[in-house]
């Protein structure tokens, strides 16, 4: 049977179907499907948020979806799904990949704010049975973690923002330690070689398009290393500490200087950039420059229920909402920050 | 009333196992009629265009393979057929251990293969406990069919990048296997 008649004999049988319904009583409950589209290490305090907001909108049914922070968007933007509330590990994507970005045959961007509402900060998980676990700490960890029989593993910079970034706070460590040895110890032996540039106090990350290293395990994503650090493969991994909390794993906190956690050291974060020779986007240049990690949401300008996704930006960023991440080991960013208020929901802006 | 209660609810059950054997939201295709182009580049500028008919009569190869996603989330493992990344590579000169081989989609996505992994050498992980664990003959594909159909859209159709064994059903990450490929190039390693 060809696809035509397939079809003729489904709306058919729908038409059927229709017929013996209407009018019998049977009533249905009509849900609206909420769409969220989120960074993967969102996945765990979406899904703790997921279930609060449907208990306190019982007509809502929200459906989150993980990727990582560009995926997510070019979601929307490049491959034209239809989202109701986007966030990401970096705030800077969303301005970078969505303000400038037309809905087709319109002159209307993507999205024209968002809302900073969240933080985190990179250091080291580990599990208690990892070599030196007991002797690990914010002082020694580059020590530690140089030694010869530590298996360490980090997330790929060319996938993964835990990536580069950890090659960042390998070279502001190098600057806080006064120590020009560390990034070359943790992270010198890619191949093709990782390069080092510095230009009147500013540091350039060279990393090239296939480069792979013989003593860390590098994986796709903070995902991949859990299973790793839980079979023992390896005994840290970089990664952020809202993902360690949430599997249970101890971690290395490390100083603000370098942890891209604290407002007070933006500038020196800013010493530090990361260059990805392959540009595996053809919407993004793949440069990063060293700043404060900070998650940020928007709601697409093409959102199936706008009011809808506005009530749910709004409960993120409630007391309640900030409650539900905190169980969950996700930071909140207290005040939020709505970049172009004057273009954000009410709700968002003067939340009740 | 009870006996029409009874009728509507047998008559429902007859509709959905009529509408379960027409699949009328299956696209009925073979893939006879898909129009692509795929561009191959070589290391010294050598160029070959291929429609999806054109690759589909090259020689096959079959195996099993999976991946999984940056949340964890499992697809597959399928059955895979397709051909050979080497062999694409050779119609414009080859690959060497000297090149990286960069695929591009229609999407403005790519990604890069060093060589090794041109010849299917990933960290291959078991979907069972996701862990790495070793592997036999392992290829890297570029893939016109899975479970014995032509790709769907959601799953890459026409091409996508597979990274398969002929016996095995493990997975590797799935940014690898990249989707709605249009475009092959071989590229000396950079220094």
């Amino acid at each position: 049977m060809n696809t035509r008649n397939r079809w003729v004999s489904f709306v058919a049988l729908a038409a059927i179907l229709l017929s013996a319904f209407s009018g019998g009583g049977c009533g249905s409950s009509h849900k609206t499907t909420l769409k969220v589209i989120n960074a993967d290490s969102l996945m765990v305090p979406f899904t703790a948020i997921e279930k609060a907001f449907e208990e306190r909108h019982p007509d809502v049914d929200v459906l989150i979806e993980g990727h990582g922070s560009i995926q997510a968007i070019r979601h929307v933007t490049e491959l034209y799904h239809e989202f109701d509330v986007i966030a990401v590990a970096d705030w800077s994507l969303l301005p970078m990949m969505m303000y400038d970005k037309p809905m087709p045959d319109t002159n209307i961007p993507y999205a024209d704010w968002y809302v900073k509402f969240g933080t985190n900060r990179l250091g080291l998980a580990y599990k208690p049975s990892g070599k030196y676990a007991d002797e690990i700490n914010s002082s020694n960890w580059y020590e530690v973690i140089s030694r010869s029989n530590v298996k360490v593993g980090t997330s790929d910079p060319q996938f993964d923002s835990c990536g580069y970034r950890a090659l960042m706070m390998c070279q502001l460590a190098e600057l806080y330690y006064n120590d020009d040895t560390i990034f070359e110890k943790v992270m010198g032996d890619f191949s093709p070689k990782v390069s080092v540039t510095s230009d009147n106090g500013k540091y350039t990350i060279s990393l090239p398009a296939t480069a792979r290293s013989k003593r860390l395990t590098v994986r796709g994503s903070s995902i991949g290393l859990l299973a790793t650090i839980d079979s023992g493969d390896i005994d840290y991994a970089f990664m952020y500490e809202s993902m360690a909390q949430q599997h249970g794993l101890k971690f290395v906190e490390l100083p603000p200087e370098i942890d891209l956690s604290s407002p007070d050291y933006a500038d020196s974060y800013g010493k530090v950039t990361c260059s990805l020779s392959f540009q595996r986007f053809a919407t993004v240049i793949p440069e990063f420059r060293g700043e404060r990690i900070l998650y940020a949401m928007t709601i697409p300008k093409n959102a199936p229920h706008p009011d809808v996704a506005a009530e749910f930006v709004a409960f993120v960023l409630s007391p309640e909402g900030c409650e539900v991440l905190s169980k969950a080991y996700q930071p909140s960013l207290i005040p939020p920050i709505v970049d172009r208020p004057e273009n954000a929901p009410a709700l968002v802006t003067s939340p009740s | 009333m009870k006996t029409k209660i009874i009728a509507a609810v047998g008559i429902l059950l007859i509709l959905a196992s009529v509408l379960v054997y027409l699949e009328p939201w299956e696209e009925d295709t073979n893939g006879d009629d898909i129009d692509w182009q795929l561009n191959i580049t070589g290391p010294n500028g050598a160029q070959e265009i291929l429609s999806y008919d054109e690759i589909k009569h090259l020689p096959a190869y079959e195996g099993f393979g999976g991946y999984f996603t940056t949340t964890g989330l499992i697809y597959g493992p399928y059955e895979v057929k397709g051909v050979l990344l080497t062999d694409l590579c050779d119609l414009v000169g080859g690959v060497t251990p000297e090149d990286v081989v960069f695929v591009s989609a229609i999407d403005g996505y790519s990604s890069v293969y060093d060589y090794d992994r041109v010849l299917g050498n990933f960290d291959t992980y078991d979907p069972d406990t996701m862990e790495v664990v070793s592997h036999g003959e392992s290829r890297l594909v570029l893939m016109y069919e899975q479970n014995g159909k032509p790709l769907s859209y959601d799953d890459g159709q026409p091409l996508r990048i597979a990274r398969i064994g002929p016996d095995d059903k493990l997975l590797i990450e799935g940014q690898y296997w990249v989707k709605w490929v249009d475009g092959i190039e071989v590229e000396k390693l950079e220094e």
